[in-house]
């Protein structure tokens, strides 16, 4: 689905990522984790043509990234951000509705299927994202990002302004909503747990670079490098306290 | 925000159809108002529609205005005709009416009076000195004299009198022409210049001074008319001779003390022993009120509604970072720091006098609140949510239309506000130059030295800078989304 090529992009002086390539299978969830500033973010933001690449080619759906391609391919993908990135002058039906009004198609009959899809009560439709909590937030960006019905659905740290309670019962929804749509997701966390909890296949990344991909069982068991062994035993550390 | 718009352009429509065949300009002092009045009557008794523009402004706006077809007639004097218009000092009659027919511009006969500089004393103090002429003065070295900063500063001034009648040696201060007055009366100045035929000489029972020796160029007051308007010339041909100094005192001394050219002018008018028709007479305060109210806000909302045209498209463009927005706010930036008044006499050479250069200027003064308010609120749109839009596939005209202008809302009503206020304050600089407006009453009182007239145009003015005010309250509700509004949970 998505396929990077030798990936380079730097921020001024600073190398966010160093010569990455990874294919991202069709209908698999892929999620991508490491320490903060790693690049996993930027690699993201890279097939949506947000960030520039300075070397290397991405392919998205079999199409080359370019200028040309990019509002198609923008709109056959969906994102979702930590803070869920809705718009606070538009209700949650506003925002949802934004990108099949511009378009000029009725997604009226989607919006319900999508609420109950996403478990949000249909009165909180009319409420502008100031007046919805947290979880309500992210489960509206999802709707959002769905109503499209995109091939490819990129979710960049979506659970981790949450508190806890709200994560895991979220956590356990999209699962389900990932299983029962069977699209391509790629997932980026910081969170060892949460990405065994999606990831079929993860992609450990280190200072730009991708260190180690495979399923956790290979992680756990093969190290690729002292990094790969520190990190997974940091994390362990965390979630046995 | 629509509705305050076709108010505008109805009140201007209906005051544009108003306008009638001759208009009549005046300069900003009590004796051009007078003399302003007595040619609309004139006109309006042989039966020609007439208008008076009241206090224009000085000689050049005045002149310009004429030269430019937006007056028909104005009253001026011989000597500034010849020393600064014609730019020909000592020229006689004959050559100064033969050089403005070149121009397209008829000289009127003489009404009568010679308004020169003169120097004036009370009598009392002019008795118990023996001073009857200006060369008297020399005898008196300790004199205190009060001069205009104008006076003092002309190189035809106080420095030429003083050489020529020998009166280095008397002490001099600058003082304001009206207060002027009130320094001889207390005491503490002893002389002081004057116009020959001002209304505080009959009033405070001054004397005035021999110019014997001719110092002084004589200012024979005359109307200038187009010379397309002969109808207009023979019209106020009906005044020439007829008004001698101490009427035209008298006069000037009525009209100061009534508040009321028109009652002056018509007074005049019925000692010539001509009936006048009560089209003279002068509007009640209401109705003055509801017109000058209607021109005031002709020229904020048609100034304002060009500037907002403008200044969104240029505020967009100054928001992104780059030569392009330097330009823009460095431009803008330096319109702001003109003094209004400047910018008003820069633009009478493109747009005549009125109401056109009323609103350009406004509008130049409405570009920079807009265009940086604009571009701010633009700016400060969270990059999270900038890139939210980009993300879900908008164009970049999609993003500003939908989510960017949206976000920036608050911020670019408030610029439109601030222009708005800061608007209704500036357009009473319009009545310098003939606009009309709450200025109008404000600029009288000026000339009359008259706090009451004064708070005729002040009042309302501010008055109406609150109700601007409210009203954009009332339309931020509106225009700003109401999410934006809420206090995030």
């Amino acid at each position: 689905m998505i396929d990077y090529s030798g990936v380079s992009v730097d921020y001024g002086a600073v190398a966010a990522l160093r010569q990455v390539s990874l294919s991202v299978p069709k209908g698999r969830t892929v999620c991508l984790i490491g320490p903060s500033g790693c690049g996993k973010s930027t690699l993201v933001r890279v097939a949506l043509g947000l960030v520039p690449v300075t070397s290397g080619t991405v392919r998205v759906g079999g199409q080359d990234l370019k200028p040309t391609t990019i509002v198609a391919i923008r709109r056959r993908t969906g994102y979702v951000v930590q803070d869920g990135g809705l718009f606070p002058h538009l209700t949650a039906r506003q925002n949802v509705l934004l990108m099949p009004d511009r378009l000029g198609f009725s997604a009226l009959d989607r919006l319900g299927e999508l609420a109950e899809l996403v478990r949000l009560p249909l009165d909180a439709l009319e409420r502008y994202p100031a007046e919805l909590s947290g979880g309500q937030r992210q489960r509206v960006a999802l709707m959002r990002a769905l109503v499209l019905d995109p091939d490819l659905l990129l979710l960049d740290e979506p659970l981790s302004a949450l508190d806890p309670m709200v994560r895991s019962g979220l956590q356990d929804d999209l699962k389900e909503i990932f299983a029962k749509l069977g699209k391509t997701v790629v997932l980026v966390t910081h969170d060892m747990p949460e990405a065994a909890h999606f990831g079929e296949l993860i992609v450990l990344m280190n200072e730009g670079r991708i260190v180690q991909s495979g399923a956790l069982r290979d992680l756990l068991d093969n190290p690729a490098d002292p990094f790969v062994k520190s990190f997974i035993e940091a994390q362990r550390r965390l979630t046995t306290l | 925000m629509r509705a305050l718009l076709v108010a505008c352009l109805l009140a201007l429509s209906a005051w544009a159809m108003a306008e009638p065949t001759a208009v009549i300009g005046s300069k900003r002092f009590v004796e051009s108002y007078v003399l302003g009045e007595i040619a609309v009557g004139l006109c309006r008794e042989a039966k020609l529609q007439a208008e008076h523009k009241q206090g224009m402004g000085g000689t050049a706006v005045l002149w310009e205005a004429l030269k430019a077809g937006q007056i028909t007639a104005y009253p001026e004097y011989t000597g500034t005709i010849a020393e600064e218009i014609l730019k020909r000092p000592g020229a006689s009659r004959h050559e100064m009416a033969k050089e403005l027919r070149s121009m397209g511009v008829l000289l009127g006969d003489d009404l009568g009076f010679n308004n020169t500089y003169a120097f004036v004393m009370t009598k009392a103090r002019a008795k118990s000195l023996g001073v009857t002429k200006v060369s008297d003065l020399a005898q008196h070295p300790g004199l205190q004299v009060a001069l205009t900063p104008e006076f003092l500063e002309r190189s035809d001034g106080w420095k030429a009198v003083s050489d020529r009648y020998g009166l280095t040696g008397l002490q001099t201060k600058a003082v304001d022409h009206a207060l002027g007055y009130q320094s001889l009366v207390s005491g503490a100045a002893d002389v002081k210049d004057a116009y020959s035929t001002d209304a505080q000489i009959a009033d405070l029972d001054l004397a005035l001074l021999t110019d014997d020796l001719g110092f002084f160029p004589s200012y024979r007051a005359v109307y200038l008319v187009r010379a397309e308007r002969p109808d207009v010339m023979s019209a106020l041909g009906a005044a020439s001779g007829t008004l001698d100094e101490a009427a035209m005192t008298a006069l000037n001394a009525e009209a100061t003390r009534t508040e009321d050219f028109a009652g002056a002018a018509a007074d005049y008018l019925r000692s010539r022993g001509t009936k006048t028709t009560s089209s003279s007479t002068s509007p009640s305060l209401v109705q003055q009120t509801l017109t000058l109210g209607a021109q005031h806000l002709a020229m904020v909302g048609l100034s304002l509604a060009l500037a907002v045209l403008a200044a969104l498209p240029l505020g967009v463009a100054a928001s992104k970072p780059g030569p392009l927005s330097q330009l823009i706010l460095g431009v803008c930036g330096v319109i702001q720091t003109l003094p209004s008044i400047a910018v008003l006499l820069f633009l009478i050479p493109v747009f005549g006098i009125g109401f056109a250069p009323a609103v350009a200027a406004l509008f130049l003064y409405s570009l920079l609140p807009i265009i940086r308010n604009t571009a701010a609120g633009l700016q400060s749109v969270a990059p999270s949510l900038r890139e939210s839009a980009e993300a879900l596939g908008l164009g970049p005209w999609e993003r500003l239309r939908f989510i960017e202008a949206p976000l920036a809302s608050r911020t670019i009503v408030a610029g439109i506000k601030t222009a708005a206020v800061i608007n209704v304050g500036t357009a009473t600089l319009g009545a310098f130059i003939g606009a009309g407006g709450f200025g109008q009453p404000i600029v009288s009182g000026l000339a009359l030295n008259s706090v009451p007239v004064m708070m005729q145009g002040a009042v309302p003015a501010a008055v109406l800078a609150l109700l601007v005010q409210g009203a954009f309250e009332v339309l931020e509700r509106t225009v700003v989304p109401r999410g934006l509004r809420l206090k995030p949970r």
